[in-house]
């Protein structure tokens, strides 16, 4: 090959480099996060603060019976919502409230996959108890519950909102997850 | 000798070939390897993408005018043989190049993950959903299909899939006659109009849902990836909030299984709340949910993930044009002949 061809090869490398980063939605993000500009800690921070509003927006929920007053706020996926509420619904009917108090929640681990998907590993700590939805008279002794939750995030308009999560004992090993099907969701 | 006269005559050049070959080719790799993407895609649906279908027409352009060129050259300036060679190459490429444009047309393709014993087709079981990929004069394959069995090709111990086959049940609807595919891992197979291919494997076991009065709430077969052994997936109920964490160990496969009978391992979470924690299952074994309700694995059989693509630019343009680029490259390998150069004696 001369040195001409050899030229035109690589223009054309560079010309394809380039066709994909301006027409490919998202490749500047992508990039952005490949070289690791990004500002991580100001994320992590912002996926903490995420956690902390779920888990006591989601304690509230039960407490109160199923006030919906913190849904707008609740950051959280439509069908993680509606699971909650199918629930407080049933104990509703049975005229009983499931009151939930999170006592810790210790964030082990945070991993950004790109840009907009993290997932973050908690070690929770749950009181719960039953209670008369009239009087609120206790039903039940009070339970602890210790769980280590797989989180899964994704961040639109700016803010971090929980996509999935799994919920572990202490004692299981948490296997690997599928990377694609996360970024995909 | 063909005059090829200015634009043409560039188009033919060595220079314009490397540099449309180089960008398609560049393009395709970084989308399949999904470099500036969340994740990579398939190579013929990086190849659909407009700025690849451009570049692939631009590129039939050129080699049009290089295969004029190569066609009408002097005898006395080129080994006939060569030139033969030569031809039969660029024609490959062309026709590999046309089939690119073709398919991007034309190309169905989908997927499902079916069970033995499921149907697909005619009312049964649809494509998975994100699976179908349908360009605009695409048409979906006229397929009845029934998984009879899958059997599973495992090594090392049962850890690790060498390779999966499937016997399938094609019914043709307006006969009814029926007659029975392998399908196979390691290449796909051309029948009925179009391409099948078995991909995957794993396993559906069948749950039961009981109700305090033991009277069965819902049970159906669930696909989920549970292999190799230690593997684990999770399967929710539509109105329920349960989610059903599932391990499967065929007959003593794992060191975690108390037996050397197959086990499960489940845990059931109820929203963040973990009501059944880890614990070992038989198959038929009921465990509690609560509220009188209680879960059971009755039975569990295989499934496989199918495949499907109709696509006549790839099957009747594409191929044909591989296989002459391969018998060129192998006469040329054989005679010493250069196929991807050619000098420029030849466009004086």
């Amino acid at each position: 090959m001369n040195r001409k061809n050899a030229v035109s090869l690589v223009l054309a490398v560079i010309a394809a480099a380039a066709t994909v980063l301006v027409t490919t939605a998202g490749s500047w993000d992508r990039l952005r996060y490949t070289v690791g500009a990004f500002e991580r800690e100001a994320e992590q921070r912002n996926i903490s603060e995420t956690l902390d509003l779920f888990g006591a927006t989601y304690a509230g929920f039960y407490v109160t019976g199923g006030n919906p007053e913190g849904l707008r706020l609740f950051p959280a996926e439509m069908l993680i919502k509606r699971r909650i509420f199918m629930e407080i619904n049933t104990y509703r009917e049975a005229g009983v409230v499931y009151a939930l108090d999170r006592d810790r929640s210790e964030l082990k681990d945070i991993q950004f996959l790109d840009l907009a998907h993290a997932v973050a590993v908690a070690d929770e700590s749950w009181f719960m108890m039953y209670q008369d939805a009239a009087t609120r008279r206790s039903l039940s002794a009070k339970r602890a519950m210790f769980t280590t939750v797989r989180y899964f995030l994704k961040k639109r308009w700016g803010k971090w909102n929980v996509l999935e999560y799994e919920v572990y004992g202490r004692d299981d090993t948490l296997p690997p997850f599928d990377r694609r099907r996360v970024i995909a969701w | 000798m063909v005059n090829l006269r200015g634009p043409a005559r560039f188009a033919a050049s060595d220079t314009v070939l490397i540099c449309l070959s180089a960008f398609l080719g560049t393009f395709a790799a970084l989308g399949v390897l999904g470099v500036f993407e969340a994740q990579g895609s398939s190579l013929m649906r990086v190849l659909h993408r407009p700025q690849a279908v451009a570049a692939a027409l631009a590129l039939l352009c050129a080699l049009a005018a290089r295969i004029a060129m190569v066609a009408s050259a002097r005898s006395d300036r080129e080994d006939p043989k060569s030139r033969a060679v030569r031809l039969l190459f660029l024609t490959g490429f062309f026709l590999c190049t046309a089939g690119v444009v073709v398919s991007s047309f034309v190309r169905f393709e989908g997927g499902i993950a079916l069970t033995e014993g499921q149907r697909f087709g005619d009312g049964g079981t649809a494509y998975e959903e994100g699976s179908v990929s349908q360009r605009r004069y695409a048409r979906a394959p006229d397929l009845d299909l029934a998984m009879l069995e899958i059997v599973p090709r495992i090594r090392d111990a049962g850890m690790a899939l060498r390779g999966v086959s499937a016997r399938v049940l094609h019914i043709d609807r307006p006969s009814g006659a029926q007659d029975v595919l392998t399908l196979r891992s390691w290449f796909p197979v051309y029948r009925y109009g179009a391409w099948l291919h078995i991909k995957d494997f794993g396993y559906s076991p069948f749950y039961r849902i009981s109700g305090p009065s033991g009277e069965v709430l819902d049970e159906a077969f669930v696909s989920m990836r549970l292999f190799p052994p230690g593997a684990e997936d999770s399967f929710r109920l539509r109105v329920q909030p349960e989610t059903f964490y599932l391990k499967y160990y065929p007959a003593g496969t794992h060191a975690d299984a108390l037996s050397a009978a197959p086990q499960y391992r489940l845990r059931i979470a109820r929203n963040l709340d973990l009501i059944v924690p880890s614990r070992a299952v038989s198959p038929g074994e009921k465990v509690g949910m609560g509220g009188g309700m209680a879960v059971s694995f009755e039975q569990i059989r295989h499934w496989g993930y199918v495949t499907i693509v109709k696509d006549a630019g790839f099957t009747f343009v594409m191929l044909p044009g591989a296989v002459l680029m391969l018998t060129a490259l192998t006469l040329a390998a054989r005679k010493g002949i250069n196929v991807l150069t050619v000098g420029r004696r030849q466009e004086n």
